[in-house]
């Protein structure tokens, strides 16, 4: 009897030692599924990081902003006038260069207007000018632009004609100061160098007055082959 | 009346190890309280120093192109006149 008694109390031992170590199983396996994952915590790790990203960049990039905005207007302020000045000074000088050659061009084409010189379009200037007493000249470096045929030198008044040597000489020979005399006596005549519809008229009185014959030679003297062939 | 004490001891028995074991099993996971925060921590900072670089680039120039276009005008029109009366 006893010994049904003791192997019943083994059993039941048994009984309940398997039923804990069932229920420790159970919840053992239990609790590992339940075990959080490392993929779960990244997940959670990286969406709390993008959430506070997001927040501390707005914040800290208007803080950085106004920091440096200061800076960069004090550096391009500089740069700018430095930059500016350079670049002004030059443009103003550029300009008033270009003023001066235009004021310059206009006092040339004033003076050249003013002058009694006049021809029509399309006047031919590489055969010479008729002028008064029969003496013909070349238009001079002051109305062509382009230097006196040889032997003959430009006129002391803005250079508009050119006078040949030979005629110099015979005005020398005959008494005429000089070729300032001998074309101030040509500019101060009442026609001059005078525009006339054909081309410069100049009557020439002192050149025609030194002789009858260094006005016959005035056709042959002009030979006004080198001359410009355009118009003023 | 003992056999019930008996019962009852054992049933509480298995609850225990049951217990046990299920905080045995899950105790060894990560933790998400602590994930979360290292991961606000880590996004904290590396926001502020990614915002405060381009803010400060994005000042600076900000900043520059204003003083420039401003300066570079008043400086070029003054220059010029001056380079004119001369």
């Amino acid at each position: 009897m006893r010994q049904a008694e003791g192997g019943f109390r083994v059993f039941s031992l048994a009984v309940v030692a398997i039923a804990i170590a069932a229920f420790a199983g159970v919840g053992y396996l239990v609790g590992r599924v339940e075990r959080t994952s490392q993929a779960s915590a990244a997940s959670v790790q990286a969406s709390a990081a993008s959430v506070t990203y997001r927040r501390a960049e707005s914040s800290a990039y208007h803080r950085g902003f106004k920091a440096q905005y200061g800076r960069g207007l004090a550096a391009g302020t500089a740069s700018g006038t430095k930059t500016g000045a350079h670049l002004g000074r030059s443009a103003g000088r550029a300009a008033a260069a270009s003023a001066a050659v235009t004021d310059q061009a206009r006092a040339l084409a004033a003076a050249l207007a003013s002058t009694p010189v006049a021809l029509k379009r399309n006047a031919k200037t590489r055969i010479c000018v008729p002028v008064g007493g029969g003496l013909c000249e070349v238009l001079g470096p002051g109305v062509t632009g382009k230097q006196c045929p040889r032997a003959s030198t430009p006129s002391a008044e803005g250079g508009i004609v050119c006078v040949p040597q030979v005629l110099v000489q015979a005005a020398q020979a005959a008494g005429v100061p000089g070729l300032d005399t001998l074309t101030g006596a040509a500019s101060s005549g009442s026609a001059g160098v005078s525009s006339t519809g054909s081309g410069v008229a100049s009557t020439g009185s002192g050149v025609s007055s030194t002789g009858s014959g260094v006005a016959s030679t005035g056709s042959g003297v002009a030979p006004a082959t080198d001359a410009s062939s355009t118009t003023p | 009346m003992r056999s019930l004490l008996f019962s009852f001891a054992i049933v509480l028995v298995c609850l225990g190890a049951a217990v046990g074991a299920f905080l045995a099993g899950r105790g060894s996971g990560a933790d998400l309280s602590l994930a979360s925060r290292a991961g606000a921590v880590a996004g904290y900072q590396e926001g502020a120093r990614a915002g405060m670089n381009s803010g400060r680039h994005d000042g600076y120039r900000a900043g520059y192109g204003a003083g420039y276009h401003k300066a570079y005008t008043t400086a070029y029109r003054h220059a010029y006149r001056q380079a004119l009366k001369r």
